[in-house]
């Protein structure tokens, strides 16, 4: 279930995402949201915790899905996250409405398996 | 429970159902929206309305396109009792008519011009710049919180004030029976800005906490359906008989059907070729009227057979002596909407003459004969009952026919017989115009005197009204402008196979 929008994700992170820190990710002027299968976040850059207006300490360990953006417990986010990590071929764009303190903001989301590093990403940025 | 004492019924409701939840969940063609954000964007718009002094059963125009907007608009006007009056989107000058119509003090509206009392959303939904409302003529209507258009394919339009007791009833009806819940994925192709698309469809779906995908050519074009629920994995939908007849027309559309777990067919009587094919789905067939909000009967999934219109729901249905179907219950709205004086209040607890003509079978399955005002006198004062005659007619027919009763001088009747089953229609061609005239001779008995053409026609040459039923000719033309001789003209019979 994929909507369209293009990745916004630039070639560089893509290409170094086995190797990214969380002070890389902070660089990003886009949200970098790093999780394990279960959807627990590694990784939360600070342009993301800035928008959500919480603090990257108290989202590393936390459930994305469940805890920290609850919003997203449906089967075209959280749905496709497992249904893509089931399949080992997570690589999901869409459209969506995060609520960013307390307003509606439009986003676009992308949802990565990198298959060479085992890892699982949430990509965000405002459109 | 200050909420509920004050009036405000739905608030409660709203907030456990949408604030931080993921579900329900919306789908448009450019965006995706969970409750969560519907939530925070009605919190702005009720922000917007109070800073705005509109108070409860103030009238708010809602004329957007289905959208995220659209729906933070609704909630926010559920939250503060407003009396919301949705209408499709238009130029300004209708909006400036339709505001003046409902006597509206604010309408939200996509427009880029700068008209007062009219406000648009950003691009995110949120309300934009600060506006003045306009003074109300009349009263406002706190106990309204919807006024619904009927589609005036009856008649002229009427204006259905529908109350939250109306609207609860028939949420609490359907939700249960219709057994939506939030695994559920809801195909919305109808207009919100009627009763069927917008209760029926889009609420109860909403209330249930499922998910709903918009389709993005509301309606229009039903060749994209299959498509777009293989996308999102659709288990339910609702149409009018029209789109379903359409799909039916492809093995791809028929598939569709068939994969659908649920969903109701309303808003117009259920031919038999298309009963027949609907009976291999879970699908169901809706009654109702706008004035019933519009929830009167539902039939069982797959149960389908001609016109049927199914069991009532959540009211009480009474077939009078002359095969009207009176409706009385919480769904019947208490009031209605007159351009000139307002509200209208409704007597409590009326039995609503629904106009329809049905015959009831003994397990009460309710079946549609016909609308009562489609029956017209002569001009020597005899009562032709057409749609009572056309079942008959159609009996002694056979097949699949449709057989319409009219005139144009009340004088003459015409016969025309139409198919969508080309087997059907040549059969009946073959019986030439003699032959027919013997079919219908035992059912029209002395009427016989009064007969004129006999017509056969391709169905796809009939003239359709916008719920997919066929035009009678005599609604339109009154005999003075038709024909000014006065002469019958049996003669004139003819048949003819386009």
């Amino acid at each position: 279930m994929t909507t369209t929008a293009t990745t916004f994700v630039s070639s560089d992170v893509l290409a170094n995402l086995g190797g990214l820190t969380q002070a890389q990710a902070n660089a990003c002027d886009f949200g970098v949201v790093q999780v394990d299968n279960a959807g627990k976040i590694i990784i939360y850059n600070q342009w993301e915790a800035d928008l959500a207006g919480i603090t990257v300490q108290s989202a590393i360990g936390k459930s994305f899905f469940t805890q920290i953006a609850p919003c997203t417990n449906n089967g075209l986010f959280f749905g496709a996250f497992k249904k893509g990590v089931a399949a080992g071929s997570l690589d999901s764009t869409f459209a969506y409405t995060f609520t960013y303190k307390m307003k509606p903001t439009n986003v676009n989301i992308h949802l990565l398996h990198d298959s060479a590093s085992k890892t699982n990403w949430v990509f965000v940025k405002t459109a | 429970m200050a909420d509920e004492k004050k009036g405000y019924v739905w608030r409660s409701r709203i907030r456990d159902r949408m604030r931080g939840r993921a579900t329900p969940l919306f789908i448009f063609e450019h965006a995706a929206i969970p409750a969560a954000s519907v939530w925070t964007g009605s919190r702005l718009w009720v922000e917007h309305f109070r800073s705005a002094g509109l108070q409860a059963g103030d009238r708010v125009l809602l004329a957007l396109e289905p959208s995220p907007a659209w729906l933070m608009i609704f909630v926010a006007c559920l939250w503060e009792d407003l009396t919301i009056v949705p209408v499709p989107p238009s130029s300004s000058s209708s909006i400036l008519d339709s505001i003046r119509r409902f006597d509206a003090r604010l309408a939200i509206t996509a427009t880029k011009e700068s008209v007062p009392a009219v406000i648009s959303p950003d691009r995110h939904g949120r309300p934009t710049q600060s506006v003045t409302p306009r003074q109300a003529a009349f009263a406002p209507s706190p106990e309204t919180r919807l006024i619904l258009s009927t589609s005036g394919t009856c008649g002229r339009p009427t204006h259905a004030a529908i109350s939250d007791r109306n609207l609860d009833a028939v949420l609490a009806s359907h939700i249960q029976e219709l057994g939506l819940d939030e695994q559920d994925i809801c195909l919305s192709t109808l207009p919100w800005t009627h009763a069927f698309g917008l209760i029926i469809d889009l609420l109860t779906a909403v209330f249930a906490g499922a998910t709903v995908v918009r389709d993005p050519a509301n309606g229009r074009d039903v060749s994209t359906l299959p498509a777009l629920a293989d996308d999102w994995d659709i288990t339910r939908a609702c149409m009018v008989p029209l789109q379903a007849a359409k799909l039916a027309e492809s093995e791809t559309g028929r598939r569709f059907l068939t994969s659908l777990h649920g969903g109701v067919i309303g808003g117009a009587p259920v031919d038999m070729p298309l009963a027949h094919i609907l009976a291999t789905t879970r699908l169901r067939v809706g009654y109702g009227q706008t004035e019933a909000s519009p929830g009167i009967a539902l039939g069982r999934p797959g149960e389908w057979c001609d016109r049927t219109i199914g069991l009532a729901i959540g009211c009480e249905t009474s077939i009078d002596s002359h095969s009207h179907l009176l409706c009385r219950g919480d769904n019947v709205c208490d009031a209605i909407w007159s351009e000139s004086v307002g509200l209208v209040a409704m007597p409590a607890g009326r039995w609503l003459d629904t106009g329809d003509l049905v015959s009831q079978s003994p397990d009460g399955t309710m079946s549609f004969v016909g609308r009562s005002d489609h029956a017209f006198k002569l001009s020597n004062g005899r009562l032709v009952n057409a749609p009572e005659l056309e079942l008959h007619l159609a009996d002694a027919l056979g097949g699949h026919a449709v057989v319409l009763l009219t005139t144009l001088d009340h004088r003459t009747l015409d016969i025309t017989i139409t198919s969508s089953d080309v087997e059907t229609l040549r059969s009946i061609a073959a019986r030439g115009d003699a032959g027919l005239r013997r079919a219908v001779k035992p059912i029209l008995g002395s009427l016989m005197g009064h007969l004129g053409r006999c017509t056969v026609r391709a169905d796809h040459d009939m003239a359709r009204d916008v719920k997919g039923q066929f035009v009678r000719p005599q609604l339109y033309a009154h005999p003075a402008q038709v024909d000014h001789t006065g002469r019958k003209d049996p003669s004139s019979s003819f048949l003819r196979v386009a």
